[in-house]
């Protein structure tokens, strides 16, 4: 005992593992989650740091559905990267051990669960996430884990013609009545990896007609780990809903009941074990790592009830832990303002992404050049749709103030996909960075990546280089400086003044100019969406209000070093200019400061 | 060993002529649960008592020219692996462990020899674990020894060239040219070139013989270029970066006291390729190039015997640390493992001989055990029975037939480093029951350095 403990540690630079066998000290990085810019990242897809996990990387570069080397190691190597970047936050992908491949596509992304306590090991291990959390919190850049509540990956079939083996079935001859008016006898594939919904629970049937439940069958593939999930408790046939695949996204029961595309089996998260289990997990990980905030998957697959527990649970257990401003924001993916908002009600979910201004904003204004008004009409319901007040035992800000601003993500087209020209990115980013909220940037979105859909859109981000002085790395940068300078752009009330209708060539066509103020500091936004000509915050003959004392002179602080300067007028009103894609962040001159590092 | 086989005709080989030796060792047990025995083993080395079957039959001529000058050529095959008569599969995997033609005794007065082919280029080993601390090579190429006197001074240089991945040679199919087939390429021929020196001296000190060695060995592997091939797409180059290592060390070895009794201590350094050994194809622990040069380890070993007419003692010992190249500190792949066996013996009669082996291993990795989650340090105790019937009395006295029973106590963090799903390890302890045998018959290895100085 002598010898291991005080000689042979001592010889050769001996390391000790054991201080990473418990859990890390909790500390606490967050203030105000406004302040923070967060940035998502694939694991697979940011860095390999360390060639030796590379189990089954495919060697087609281009096929980006497998899985391409990137870990944990890769994200410490990298930190540099993200700091030059100005991000504060990230956003990581699901950490758990997933099913490894399913019809050649690879679980790279994390979404399809098998082991809910245990790490990829495709992406290092856990003193490796440790290591990382460590890292990245020393350089105040906080951890946010993705995690998925609504189900595991493909890890049974349903039994339909208890054959048992799991099938797809061709059914029907493909005959049509003698008129050729309807068919008598249509063609229906059946997958049992994956069919269709059924509100009854999935039926067994042949030909010959149904015979009640189709049985649940567990599968056995360790050589791809589609085996039983863990912990063990995730076992029960009863935990699962077991009703197939979504194919009505408007109904409401299949959306929250059904599997999720792809065979992913869907938890009954109505079920109060089910929910403890699911506590249990998810608290586990935050002692385990010390992360800062979860991002939470399909949310909105999952009961109200859920998240009320679930949300509850967690404060409850950030507190018992000294876990201070724990962030958890889901996923609702859906153009559906007040259903996004419905999990920001009271007790549940702190924040979600802004699918809303997403699709009616980013994409219709800026990406496609619709009327700058559809901003006017999403804050209008802001209050009505979002909650507004903290929640109890939670963060200090209410739900509305915390929404999760974002271009593109994961599972849609980047922008510059639909959009190819940078400089619409480049003043999206800037209106993203200066609205109220939390920005979320998409990896690669600062190396002008512009993937399509899934999973075109998941390149890895060592195809840059890692080159940090690219005009688009630069301008995001640049805004994370712009925020951590003027506090009016993170923490201060938002006030649209000038919106327009007009997409035309009218005076103020495209334009959208708000306020931030904070106290005494005010940050005045102008933004022309468009590069089809100079607009001005006016029309046929009025100027925007703005909430400045006439003679309040105003100086152009972005773009950095502009020089211009504009004085607001006895009737309280201004007109700024703005030229095709040109984006000004104005503050009072006496207010100006030198942009911090 | 180089040395031994050069240098003099070993006990078994002719002035002129054909011979031919052997070695082999055949083991079968059962768990007494009703499956076969199997290794218990948490170390880089374990005891050889647990070892697979292995053959070696060596196959010489020995021809003199009229002056004197003496050659020789010998051909090893080998077998290894389970047998047919135990998995009735005719599959033994068979492969030649010496094929080489060497010449001594050519230049009068000075005393040199010289070898070409491929051959085992060998050292002392630890002979209750099977391993050879310091200088052990398979190559192919050839050497040179000088002998002056009572030292010796070897060189040996050759190369290799694994197969088996894509790591130094690779065959693609292209397209023929003016046809519509395919015709088979070499894409990647890339050798690794291996050098070893190797320096000793015997000092008489009465009875008994010091013997300090020095060892050097170099691995260089040349920058490459392979070709990713997928059938879905263009076949794309990727660059390999060269690799190499050295490996260092020195011997201490005395004999002499008593028959068959010896004394070792190796003190070894190697990195890189030579860390992993000529026949290994690095594949975990590289850094991001793929390159294995960052990769290090230190090894102290011992082993010895010591007999009397009723008694003998044997041991082996080693310290190992091995840090592999991918520079991640808190790595479950570095450690130390330390390993200690010893093997008392009492010869009842010429032929009867009853022994005990007691051995410990311990493993002390630098990172968390991925299965458990803990800093496991895993421990294993066995301890076996060993009666046999031998050729006569001595702890190396070959052929001999043994049973033996051994007990392997492991810890939990032992049974750890076992999948949760492997029934084979249910328990804290187990245990097998076999029979088998071992022998040298006039073979290339031999036994204890008394068998065969300078």
């Amino acid at each position: 005992m002598i010898a291991r403990s005080l000689i042979v540690p001592s010889l050769l630079g001996c390391v000790d593992p054991s201080p990473w066998e418990n859990p890390p000290q909790i500390t606490n990085h967050v203030d105000d989650w406004r302040d923070e810019v967060i940035y998502q990242l694939m694991v697979d897809r940011f860095a390999n740091g360390d060639v030796n996990n590379d189990y089954g990387v495919t060697e087609n570069v281009g096929a980006l559905a497998g899985y391409h080397g990137g870990d944990y190691q890769g994200v410490i190597d990298n930190a540099d990267y993200l700091q030059a970047l100005g991000v504060t936050a990230v956003w990581v992908s699901p950490i758990v051990v997933n099913v490894e491949e399913d019809a050649g596509v690879g679980g790279y992304h994390g979404y399809w669960t098998q082991d809910f306590q245990n790490v990829n090991p495709h992406f290092g291990d856990i003193v490796a996430f440790r290591q990382m959390v460590e890292e990245l919190h020393a350089r105040d850049i906080k951890v946010i884990l993705d995690i998925v509540t609504n189900h595991v990956g493909q890890l049974f079939y349903y039994d339909i013609n208890r054959n048992g083996q799991p099938d797809s079935t061709v059914y029907g001859a493909g005959s049509q009545d003698s008129e050729g008016q309807f068919w008598e006898d249509p063609i229906e594939i059946v997958s049992e990896w994956d069919p269709a919904y059924d509100s009854r629970g999935i039926q067994a049937w042949t030909s010959l007609g149904e015979s009640g439940a189709a049985p649940l069958e567990w599968v056995y593939m360790p050589e791809i780990n589609r085996v039983p999930p863990n912990p063990p408790q995730f076992q029960n046939d009863d935990w699962y809903n077991r009703r197939g695949r979504v194919t009505e996204w408007s109904d409401l029961d299949q959306v929250v009941y059904g599997d999720f595309p792809g065979g992913l089996k869907d938890l009954d998260t109505s079920n109060p074990e089910v929910q403890a289990a699911l506590i249990e997990v998810f608290s586990w990980w935050i002692t385990q790592t010390n992360i800062d905030g979860f991002r939470i998957d399909t949310v909105k697959h999952v009961e109200h009830e859920f998240w009320q527990a679930f949300a509850g649970a967690m404060r409850d257990h950030t507190a018992s832990i000294g876990k201070e401003n724990f962030l958890m924001f889901g996923e609702v993916f859906d153009g559906d303002d007040a259903l996004i908002g419905s999990y920001t009600a009271e007790g549940e979910l702190d924040s979600v992404f802004n699918f809303a201004h997403k699709w009616q904003v980013f994409d219709d204004v800026f990406k496609y050049g619709g009327a700058t008004s559809k901003i006017a009409t999403l804050y209008e319901q802001r209050d009505a749709h979002y909650g507004t007040s903290p929640h109890p035992g939670g963060l200090e800000q209410a739900p509305r103030d915390l929404l999760v601003n974002f271009l593109d993500n994961h599972d849609v087209p980047r922008f510059l996909y639909d959009r190819p020209e940078p400089d619409a990115l480049a003043v999206a980013l800037v209106y993203q960075f200066t609205i109220d909220g939390i920005p979320c940037v998409y990896y690669g979105t600062e190396q002008m990546f512009a993937g399509g859909n899934d999973p075109a859109n998941r390149e890895p981000l060592w195809w840059s280089r890692y080159e940090t002085d690219g005009p688009m790395f630069q301008h995001v940068a640049t805004l994370a400086r712009l925020r951590r300078t003027y506090g009016a752009l993170t923490r201060g009330d938002f006030t649209l003044r000038w919106t327009s209708d007009h997409v035309g060539d009218e005076e103020d066509a495209h334009v959208v100019a708000f306020e931030r103020a904070d106290g005494d500091q005010v940050a005045l936004v102008v933004i022309n969406t468009q590069g089809e000509g100079t607009a001005a915050t006016a029309y046929d003959g009025a100027q925007m209000a703005v909430g400045f004392a006439p003679g309040t002179e105003l100086t152009v602080v972005f773009p950095v070093d502009d020089g211009r300067a504009y004085e607001v007028e006895a009737d309280g009103t201004l007109r700024v200019e703005v030229r095709p894609f040109e984006a000004l962040v104005l503050v009072p001159s006496a207010t100006v400061l030198p942009l911090l590092p | 060993m180089l040395v031994w086989l050069v240098s003099s005709a070993l006990a078994g080989e002719p002035e002129e002529g054909f011979y031919a030796g052997s070695y082999g060792r055949i083991d079968t047990s059962t768990d007494l649960e009703g499956g076969g025995g199997d290794a218990v083993k948490v170390a880089t080395w374990g005891p050889r008592l647990e070892l697979d079957p292995y053959m070696e039959l060596d196959l010489g001529w020995v021809q003199r020219a009229q002056d004197g000058a003496r050659f020789k050529v010998l051909i090893t095959p080998a077998l290894s692996g389970d047998l047919f008569h135990y998995d009735g599969q005719w599959s033994e995997a068979l492969a030649v462990r010496n094929l080489f033609a060497e010449a001594s005794e050519f230049t009068e007065g000075a005393p040199l020899s010289a070898w070409a082919g491929s051959r085992m280029v060998r050292g002392d080993d630890v002979y209750l674990l099977d391993f050879w601390p310091l200088d052990e090579l398979n190559l192919v190429g050839g050497g040179v020894v000088a002998r002056p006197g009572r030292s010796e001074v070897s060189v040996s240089v050759g190369a290799n060239r694994l197969t088996g991945s894509t790591w130094q040679y690779q065959e693609v199919v292209v397209q023929e040219p003016g046809s519509v087939d395919g015709q088979t390429v070499v894409a990647l021929d890339r050798q690794r070139a291996l050098g070893t020196l190797r320096l000793g001296v015997e000092i008489p000190a009465g009875d008994v013989t010091i013997r300090p060695r020095l060892y050097g060995e170099v691995h260089a592997l040349p920058r490459g270029e392979r070709i990713e091939v997928d059938p879905f797409t263009e076949p794309e180059r990727v660059p390999m970066a060269s690799d190499g290592g050295v490996l260092v060390g020195g011997q201490l070895s005395a004999w002499g006291w008593a028959p068959s009794s010896f004394v070792h201590v190796w003190a070894r350094y190697a990195s890189g390729l030579a860390h992993y050994g000529e026949l290994t194809i690095p594949v975990d622990g590289l850094d991001r190039e793929y390159r294995a040069r960052d990769a290090w380890s230190f090894l102290a070993a011992t082993a010895g015997n010591h007999e009397t007419k009723s008694f003998s003692l044997a041991w082996g010992a080693y310290l190992y640390y091995k840090v592999d190249a991918d520079g991640v500190v808190v790595d479950f792949d570095d450690r130390w493992e330390w390993v200690e066996v010893v093997r008392p013996q009492l010869f009842a009669t010429d032929h009867l001989a009853v022994g005990l082996e007691v051995s410990h291993q311990h493993v002390r990795p630098n990172g968390l055990n991925p299965q458990t989650g803990a800093a496991d340090e895993p421990d294993v105790v066995k301890i076996s029975l060993l009666p046999a019937i031998q050729i006569e009395r001595g702890a190396y006295a070959r052929p001999r037939l043994h049973a033996v029973y051994t007990v392997s106590v492991l810890d939990a963090a032992a049974r750890g480093f076992w999948s949760p799903s492997d029934t084979r390890l249910h328990g804290g302890a187990q245990q097998y029951v076999g029979i088998g045998a071992e022998w040298w018959l006039d073979s290339t290895r031999p036994l204890t350095p008394d068998a065969a100085p300078l």
